[in-house]
């Protein structure tokens, strides 16, 4: 027999790939949407404008849903951001990151911002 | 740009006076550690390098802290523990009707791709819920 050895770090990369592939599935989706009725009778507000809860707020609105985001800062993205110091820009955490990983492509395209998009790199978008 | 994962504790001492805004011991630690960075990158891998600085920025756990409420300035949310990952992951769906979770501190959890699909999961639930 195999003795198969999990780390806690393969565990947990292992995992969080796994998750990422997991798709929407809009026919579930859509059978919800229909069932709600007036999407206007679902107002919802977002506290923070952080990738999560930009994400969730983009694919709710797109709903036709009314989304109120709330944010502390003046400026939007949380860790997904960057800020000028004279003609210098910072990028508050990553520098540079791959979007073709069976998700975040995806979810960019669905909520309407894959196409503004400048993209850097060699590598195609797949979808 | 240099960085490293330091954790809460060599910043919890100046948690309350930073928060009053007396920040003077803050700035002087943060300076300390700015300069022990470069003077290693210098030494290691980057030869001359404060010589060629011409804007320096730096951030800790407390700036973190600041800009974006994340407690102790976490970056991933909670850890990804045994207990806490996957399968085992916090639900984004909380025990408080109507309140959700769509960031690293839920499911599946820190890290940009991971966060995108976190408010699509947060979405999917509500949508579920609503109907």
């Amino acid at each position: 027999m195999i003795e198969l050895r999990v780390s806690r770090r393969s565990f947990v990369s292992i995992t969080a790939m796994t998750a990422l592939t997991m798709a929407l599935d809009w026919r579930r989706i859509n059978a919800y949407a229909a069932k709600m009725g007036p999407k206007k009778d679902y107002p919802t507000v977002v506290i923070g404008a952080g990738l999560g809860g930009l994400c969730c707020g983009a694919y709710l609105a797109r709903q036709g849903i009314p989304v109120t985001l709330v944010e502390q800062p003046s400026i939007p993205g949380g860790y997904a951001t960057a800020f000028d110091r004279g003609r210098f820009t910072f990028e508050v955490s990553l520098h540079g990151t791959s979007i073709n990983n069976n998700a975040t492509a995806r979810i960019l395209d669905n909520v309407g911002v894959l196409k503004k998009l400048q993209l850097d790199g060699a590598f195609p978008v797949r979808l | 740009m240099v960085l490293f994962l330091c954790g809460y504790e060599p910043w919890r001492r100046f948690e309350k006076d930073y928060r009053d805004g007396n920040k003077a011991d803050y700035e002087r630690q943060k300076t300390r550690w700015t300069d022990i960075l470069i003077q290693r990158a210098e030494k290691e891998v980057i030869p001359g390098l404060s010589t060629m600085i011409e804007v320096k920025e730096t951030a800790t756990p407390l700036t973190n802290w600041r800009f974006t409420r994340n407690p102790e300035g976490a970056i991933y949310g909670f850890e990804q523990s045994m207990d806490n990952a996957f399968m085992n992951r916090i639900d984004n769906r909380t025990p408080i009707k109507g309140l959700y979770l769509a960031s690293a501190w839920g499911n599946p959890g820190g890290g940009f791709g991971g966060v995108l699909r976190a408010g699509e999961q947060a979405f999917e639930q509500m949508m579920e819920d609503w109907a």
